[in-house]
């Protein structure tokens, strides 16, 4: 069988000479792409002053644009997306169904009103369009708007959207982008790139968009592209290692915005332990928090504290939660929640060793690889957690708000809270150790905000934007050094 | 006392050679290097099946995670090598307690944790009082037969293997003196089992981390008790608090964490452990000198981490300093494995140091089981005939064939190992060869080349062998710079 091609797109031509095979890592497929140090200078923009063509567009352009192309990234009709597709049945590390739960998307990826909120929540469409006026006290007028970079950007392989969420973000900022596509998903934002040159070769926005493949951390390559005349800004997607290692680059005119890797937690108060029926509503929504895509994102739900209340059978009634919440995820439907394609070894060592626990430990279910729930009867959560996946959890109950805190940690993103009242206890105490969003339990993975506001916190659409200052002042401010 | 001469003659059965095996192995293979690696393989499987169903007889009702396990298996009787499978015991099980105990100084409620997963009885232990882990494992191993051992991992977590003063002595006695002494196809000489050998170890003499425990039984069967023969770098004892301290804090570092409480005792000790950090380079300087002076000409036993080695051998080699140890010592360099950064040409610098005219020695062992396996002329670590090898597909899990030549996940079934389960599967990922090796040798062999599979995922999650004097100085910085 012929290995299969992961396409290099520079700013609206498709390259596929010159190819080199890169041999699958850790399960991925083996796949050919252009030779990087064939093409590496022309990956960036030739100069600065060529960001011009973008500020031509209005907004309703970049709109008209993206409306276009989501007609067309359909994946019942796009052949590139198809193609992508098929190739990441194999090497993705959810099933089938969810694969096709990703890609089916993608047509209203760039509904209209959607990128039109986006851009208003994350940045302010008026910063974008235009200069906007304030005036400060001693009467200067400062105007600011904010203007697009030219950004790198390395983006992750868990999820196939990620490549037209970084379209989409540079597009809205009028940025020019480069996209470095990582080794276990090479094909999809290709697909995107090889897409926009058959809708608009000559488009401004195709005009600023490039995809490849290198081998991460290939000097010969990374040296040349990381410098600042041809980029500021690198939004790295990573762990600990690949960001370490992006640092080295860094320099006055390169900046880092690091997409960090992040995992999540629910924290459930006392009345969901009262009743019958108040326990199934908890179990529900843990659920769908903890097996939905199969725990595979980052806002999946991996720990979850329950508080117990004056409860003082408390261990037991959360064991019976974790049952009914194990039987919640075996019913998923399973477009949405299924058997994972295979159970990590590591995890299911830990799980298989608790299992012959009586004293610390209870384990629910995960003898057939089906996920499984992992009640702690001390008040920790269990010291794999970094580990949790394949719809394993561990509920761990808790007499108090100080036992929840020692396990948010700067890696803690999103915090599904129920009932609702119980966030007020929540709110302004967790930032403090490094949650960033506190969502109603069985929301946790609303895409929103991720897309289109804050990302954890990080805010990268506007860090994305040189925000630039015109200040108009009537003679000689006092303020000034020279007065 | 039968031994492997009676079977071979055939005045001993199977039955009776599996007894004895699992009895004393060292007795039953008469001290000798040579009598171990040449048994052949057939009858060896045999006798290593007996012993296999014997030991699950032996201890199915006596440790009682294993009593569980097999209960919930259903299985109860073990009478194939493939049986076994779903009875080993991961890695993990040896850190299944929550952290929270340690941290928390609940001692009894370890105690009561480590005695599901040994055979001997410490419900007569009362380690209430005790204030910390080395004075728990000091209590366990002064009021029973257990010797445990712990190992520290980047996530935090402390592991405890509760190892008996038997399996010690098969380790060290047998896995070392035995084996990397003598010299196959010869009988072991007087000297190789009965004169205190020169012991030089570059670092604690004693602790509970198999690092700073392996010392303390190398001056029992190396030196045979003779402090003339003892020559560690340091004369305290390794801390296993400062090291769990350590775990803690690179798993912290790493979370972006900074809740890290450190234990009052080891604040209290922080001046005597600042006095004990800045006398370092004289004794690693004192320490080399006995090397080139002292020992000159003297059978020598130096095993080390090529990081410390370096570090000794770098500072004598610009004093001019060389050992001339004598032709039958024993040098390994390489303690803990490879992966660890080293400047560029420090092979040519320990190698000039230490001036040995004899290739340097390599083995692969790990502290949960007592069986090294020593690598042959032909690059091949041949295992010791109490150790069954279980070679697991990295996918399936599942047993591969018991022949040719494999690449799997190591699992072993150690036969001699007393005071836990003998089944254990590993992280480490090696390459197996069924076949005979041109040494002579008859045992399974397994390639040199040992990668852990975590670490090739993109991470690793132990602190290895060589790591652990990196990490107790960087709890060490840590306790004595705020």
């Amino acid at each position: 069988m012929n290995n299969p091609i992961a396409r290099t797109v520079i700013r609206g031509e498709v390259i596929d000479s010159d190819l080199m095979e890169y041999p699958g890592r850790a399960g991925g497929v083996t796949f050919m792409a252009p030779d990087p140090r064939k093409f590496v200078d022309r990956l960036p923009l030739a100069s600065p002053g060529l960001m011009a063509d973008l500020y031509q567009l209005g907004f309703e352009d970049i709109l008209d644009y993206l409306e276009e192309l989501g007609k067309r990234l359909d994946i019942n009709s796009n052949e590139h997306m198809q193609e992508a597709r098929e190739l990441t049945y194999d090497v993705a590390p959810v099933p089938r169904a969810l694969v096709d739960l990703g890609y089916s998307g993608f047509s209203s990826f760039f509904q209209r009103d959607k990128v039109r909120q986006i851009a208003e929540k994350s940045v302010g469409i008026d910063h974008i369009e235009g200069w906007v006026e304030h005036q400060l006290i001693d009467g200067v007028r400062i105007k600011v708007r904010a203007f697009g970079s030219r950004g790198v950007h390395v983006v992750a392989g868990n999820g196939p959207g990620l490549g037209m969420l970084t379209l989409l973000r540079s597009a809205i900022s009028r940025s020019d982008c480069i996209i470095k596509a990582p080794s276990n998903d090479p094909f999809t934002s290709a697909a995107l790139g090889m897409t926009m040159c058959e809708m608009a070769p000559d488009h401004p926005i195709t005009k600023h968009f490039a995809v490849a493949y290198w081998r991460g951390g290939d000097a010969a390559i990374e040296e040349k592209l990381y410098q600042p005349h041809n980029v500021e800004k690198i939004i790295a997607w990573g762990g600990f290692a690949g960001i370490k290692h992006v640092t080295k680059y860094l320099q006055p005119g390169l900046e880092l915005i690091s997409l960090d890797p992040k995992t999540s937690i629910s924290v459930v108060g006392p009345e969901a332990l009262d009743n019958d029926e108040e326990m199934k509503e908890a179990a529900r929504r843990l659920a769908i928090d903890i097996g939905g895509a199969n725990q595979a994102g980052c806002s999946s739900s991996r720990v979850t504290y329950v508080l117990t209340g004056s409860h003082e059978d408390g261990v037991e009634r959360v064991t019976e939660l974790a049952q009914r919440t194990y039987d919640a995820i075996m019913a998923l439907p399973s477009t949405f929640s299924t058997m994972p394609k295979s159970y990590d070894k590591e995890l299911k060592s830990h799980v298989d060793a608790l299992r012959l626990d009586d004293e610390w430990y209870e384990v629910i279910g995960g003898e057939r690889g089906e996920g499984a729930m992992i009640v702690s009867k001390l008040p920790r959560k269990v010291d794999f957690a970094a580990y949790l996946a394949d719809r394993t959890a561990n509920l761990v109950p808790v007499e108090s708000i100080e036992d929840i805190l020692i396990g948010i940690d700067a890696y803690t993103q999103t915090i599904g809270v129920w009932p609702e009242s119980l966030k007020a206890e929540l709110q302004d105490i967790v930032p403090f150790y490094g949650a960033q969003r506190l969502v109603t339990l069985g929301n946790a993975l609303y895409s929103g905000p991720l897309i289109g506001l804050a990302h954890d916190g990080i805010e990268p659409v506007r860090r994305m934007c040189k925000w630039i200052a015109n200040e108009v002042s009537e003679g000689i401010t006092d303020s000034s050094p020279l007065s | 006392m039968v031994t492997v001469d009676n079977l071979l003659a055939g005045s001993a059965t199977v039955e009776e050679s599996a007894d004895a095996l699992l009895n004393d192995p060292l007795t039953f293979f008469d001290m000798s290097l040579t009598k171990m690696q040449s048994v052949p393989r057939d009858l060896l499987t045999e006798v290593q099946t007996a012993a296999l169903s014997k030991r699950f007889e032996q201890q199915k009702d006596r440790i009682p995670t294993l009593s569980k396990l097999a209960q919930r298996q259903g299985i109860t009787e073990v009478s194939e090598i493939d049986d076994v499978i779903p009875l080993m015991f991961e890695h993990t099980m040896y850190k299944s307690y929550p952290t929270y105990l340690l941290e928390m100084g609940q001692f009894d409620k370890l105690t009561t944790w480590l005695n599901r997963l040994t055979p001997h009885d410490l419900s007569g232990v009362d380690a209430s009082g005790c204030e910390s882990i080395d004075s728990w494992l000091d209590l366990l191993s002064s009021e029973t037969e257990l010797d445990p051992i712990t190992s520290s991992g980047t996530t935090g977590t402390m592991s405890f293997t509760p190892r008996d003063r038997s399996d010690w002595r098969t380790f060290i006695l047998g896995g070392f003196r035995v084996q990397l002494l003598q010299r196959f196809g010869e009988p072991p000489s007087d000297a190789d089992l009965n004169e205190p050998i020169h012991v030089c170890w570059p670092s604690h003499p004693d602790g509970h981390t198999p690092f700073f425990r392996a010392p303390h039984y190398f001056r029992e069967y190396m030196a045979l008790d003779s402090d003339e023969h003892f020559h560690p770098m340091f004369d305290t004892r390794g801390d296993t608090d400062v090291m769990f301290l350590a775990a803690r804090l690179r798993a912290a570092q790493a979370r972006g964490n900074s809740q890290v409480d450190v234990p009052q005792r080891l604040l209290d000790r922080r001046e005597e452990l600042a006095t004990m950090e800045a006398e370092r380079p004289a004794r690693a300087e004192a320490w080399a000198d006995i090397l080139v002076s002292k020992l000159r000409g003297k059978r020598a036993f130096l095993m080390s981490p090529a990081q410390l080695i370096y570090d000794v051998a770098n500072s004598a080699q610009s004093a001019g300093k060389k050992c001339d140890f004598a032709e039958d010592s024993y040098i390994s360099v390489g303690l803990g494995g490879k992966g660890f950064d080293m400047p560029d040409g420090w092979e040519k610098v320990v190698e000039d140091f230490l001036n040995f005219g004899r290739e340097f020695g390599y083995f692969y062992g790990f502290s949960e089981q007592t069986g090294v396996s020593v690598r042959c002329e032909h690059g091949r670590c041949h295992l010791p005939p109490w150790l069954i090898p279980l070679i697991l597909d990295p996918e399936t899990s599942e047993l591969l064939p018991r022949t040719g030549k494999h690449v799997g996940r190591a699992a072993f079934f150690d036969l001699a190992i007393n005071g836990v389960w003998g089944g254990l599967i590993t992280g480490d990922k090696v390459e197996i060869d069924w076949g005979g090796c041109p040494c002579g040798r008859t045992t399974v062999h397994i390639s040199d080349d040992i990668k852990r599979f975590s670490v090739e995922q993109g991470g690793t999650d132990k602190i290895s062998c060589t790591a652990t004097p990196e990490a107790h100085d960087d709890a060490m910085d840590f306790l004595t710079s705020f």
